[in-house]
């Protein structure tokens, strides 16, 4: 970009919400490379969205044990996969990315609703096989609130763009009333001052 | 000798005093009657300025028109063609001085910045150049003023507008921080790079306590895309409408000390700016922050980057201009002047969302701001302006 400053693309392949692809994009800004080395790292750790397993053992609900500590989207990707190496995490997609939503995200797991996921004939347990090789991973997308002190940057940009506004319309009211003023005061031809002219001012 | 014989009425000695006390703000010296000193003939007195004068205005009001006094000063300065009239009511001047042309005043708030005011100072220029535009006075109140022989060209072209010499100025102030942004890289210490500034950095970074930019990139679009807009689009916008209204007044001292006071500023700053390399706050380790206007276009900073060097952080120009101008508007009434003051604010807030400027270039540059134009306007006011006198066309040279 300029200066030396980046930008870093990172795309979620296979998952995707509302038709598109999920990704985030990083402006990274920095001058010395060991910099940037660290920039991206804190990136890493902090701001990019993390895969997980679902956990086939609970067939109440679709649960995903929780590792991580940020607050997640109310709606994420799946995808459902057949694992050939799970060591290796080697697999195979099966089928298009669906989305649940977020029923619970509590402090030790995060649960999503069932409805896109398969049942068992009785409808109400999930048909997962723990021992199988089916899998589903889902993309726990980041939610990353702004910071308050840039809120409070930005409501104060407004507050001064109001100010500006209503200072000008202030502005323009005083000009309006000095106009007709002007105008009232314009010579008009009058007969000559008669009478004796004052013998001193 | 004063530049200025004022004729009124006594009746209209509150107008007359408002009156000479805005011409004089505007740099001409005036003779009135209340000036006369007790014991000396006043008539003797009178009748000396009213021939050393090199204007007469004459205050035409209700009463004035009707004084024998007011009609024989009239009658004088009418004579040397020297008069003005001014009505300060709905009168015609008496016979005889209806033919000059007239500045009507009655709804005249007081201000120098008033239109019709400003008509008038333009008239008046033409007859008396204020002091602010005249070479150094002569040492003796007597003795005419006496220019050089014929100026050069180059001298009679600054001399034929009073805007074109801090024009001039304000045009070599930026080619010079063209040309400085231009060898800045040669001069930082070898080797280093941008990192010669790292160590002031993290000075600054104790100063603001470790503030963190982090989660920077989160700001909401109006955030970063109205900062941008004040950083790069309000600033110049704010800039050239402050020179061009205090440009094409007619009294120039305005323009005049806004130009002095940004060559003042600027040579102030480029010490600073050759020699003690602060990096902009994205650009340092350990601050987390970005350039958030790479969020509307990259584009931007690069526009600027010829003007503005990755390391020349200290003071920061932008608020340093910023508070010069507003300031300025102020001291010159320049109108808007509210809005500008609000829109100057953004600006300077801009400068610390945008990740460019530390808190201490923001401080040291409204300080260096204030002074610059404090220094610039008491230069400019005691007549020691360095801008030639304005001499108009149509006035010939003593």
């Amino acid at each position: 970009m300029h200066d030396g400053a980046v930008r870093l693309t990172v795309r979620y392949e296979n998952f995707r919400l509302d038709g598109a692809e999920v990704t985030q994009q990083f402006d990274v800004s920095f001058q010395a490379p060991a910099d940037l080395t660290r920039r991206l790292v804190s990136l890493v750790h902090a701001r990019l969205h993390r895969i997980r397993p679902v956990w086939l053992y609970n067939d109440n609900a679709p649960t995903v044990l929780r590792d991580v500590d940020f607050d997640v989207a109310r709606r994420v990707p799946f995808q459902e996969i057949q694992w050939n190496e799970p060591q290796r995490n080697d697999y195979r997609l099966e089928g298009e990315s669906r989305v649940a939503s977020v029923e619970k995200a509590e402090t030790f797991e995060i649960q999503l609703a069932k409805d896109e996921f398969p049942r068992r004939p009785d409808n109400r347990s999930l048909d997962f096989e723990p021992m199988g090789r089916e899998g589903f991973r889902v993309l726990l997308m980041r939610v990353t609130p702004e910071r308050t002190l840039f809120r409070a940057l930005t409501l104060a940009f407004v507050v001064l763009l109001v100010l500006a506004a209503v200072a000008l319309v202030w502005d323009a009211w005083r000009w309006q009333l000095r106009q007709p003023a002007r105008a009232a005061v314009r010579p008009r031809p009058i007969p000559l001052p008669v009478g004796d002219l004052l013998e001193s001012r | 000798m004063a530049d200025i014989f004022l004729s009124y009425s006594r009746v209209d000695l509150e107008r007359a005093r408002q009156f000479e006390d805005a011409l004089e703000r505007c740099g001409w010296s005036v003779f009135w009657d209340r000036e006369l000193v007790p014991g000396v003939g006043y008539r003797d007195v009178i009748e000396r300025e009213l021939n050393d004068a090199r204007c007469v205005i004459v205050l035409w009001s209700h009463t004035s028109v009707e004084s024998a006094w007011v009609i024989d000063e009239a009658e004088e300065g009418n004579k040397k063609g020297r008069l003005i009239s001014v009505l300060l009511d709905d009168v015609v001047p008496p016979l005889g001085f209806r033919q000059s042309q007239s500045a009507t005043l009655a709804a005249w708030p007081g201000n120098v910045d008033d239109n019709e005011f400003q008509l008038l100072t333009r008239r008046l220029q033409t007859l008396c150049p204020a002091a602010a535009d005249r070479s150094p006075a002569p040492v003796s109140p007597r003795k005419p003023v006496v220019r050089a022989a014929t100026p050069s060209p180059a001298r009679r072209a600054l001399q034929w507008h009073p805007s074109i010499a801090p024009t001039l100025l304000l045009a070599v102030v930026f080619l010079i921080n063209y040309a400085e942004t231009s060898v800045d890289a040669l001069l930082t210490p070898a080797g280093l790079g941008a990192e010669a500034g790292y160590p002031i950095a993290d000075a600054f970074r104790w100063f603001e306590r470790g503030l963190s930019f982090d989660l920077h990139d989160t700001t909401s679009p109006i955030g970063y895309y109205g900062y941008s807009a004040s950083y790069f689009v309000i600033f110049p916008a704010l800039c050239l409408y402050v020179a061009a209204v205090l440009g094409r007044r007619a009294e120039p001292r305005g323009y005049q000390t806004v130009a002095l006071a940004v060559a003042i500023d600027y040579l102030i700053s480029l010490p600073f700016f050759l020699f003690f390399p602060v990096p902009e706050r994205w650009s340092s380790p350990g601050t987390e922050a970005m350039l958030l206007s790479d969020k509307v276009s990259d584009r931007l900073i690069e526009l600027v980057r010829p003007l503005s060097g990755l390391d020349n952080c200290f003071p920061s120009f932008h608020v340093s201009l910023t508070v010069l101008v507003v300031s300025a508007c102020f001291m010159f009434r320049v109108p808007l002047r509210s809005t500008a003051a609000a829109l100057g604010a953004t600006i300077v807030l801009s400068t610390f969302v945008l990740g460019v400027h530390w808190l201490p270039d923001m401080m040291a540059g409204a300080a260096v701001g204030i002074a610059s134009l404090l220094l610039a306007s008491r230069v400019v006011q005691r007549g020691r302006s360095p801008f030639p006198a304005y001499l108009p066309p149509s006035v010939s040279v003593i």
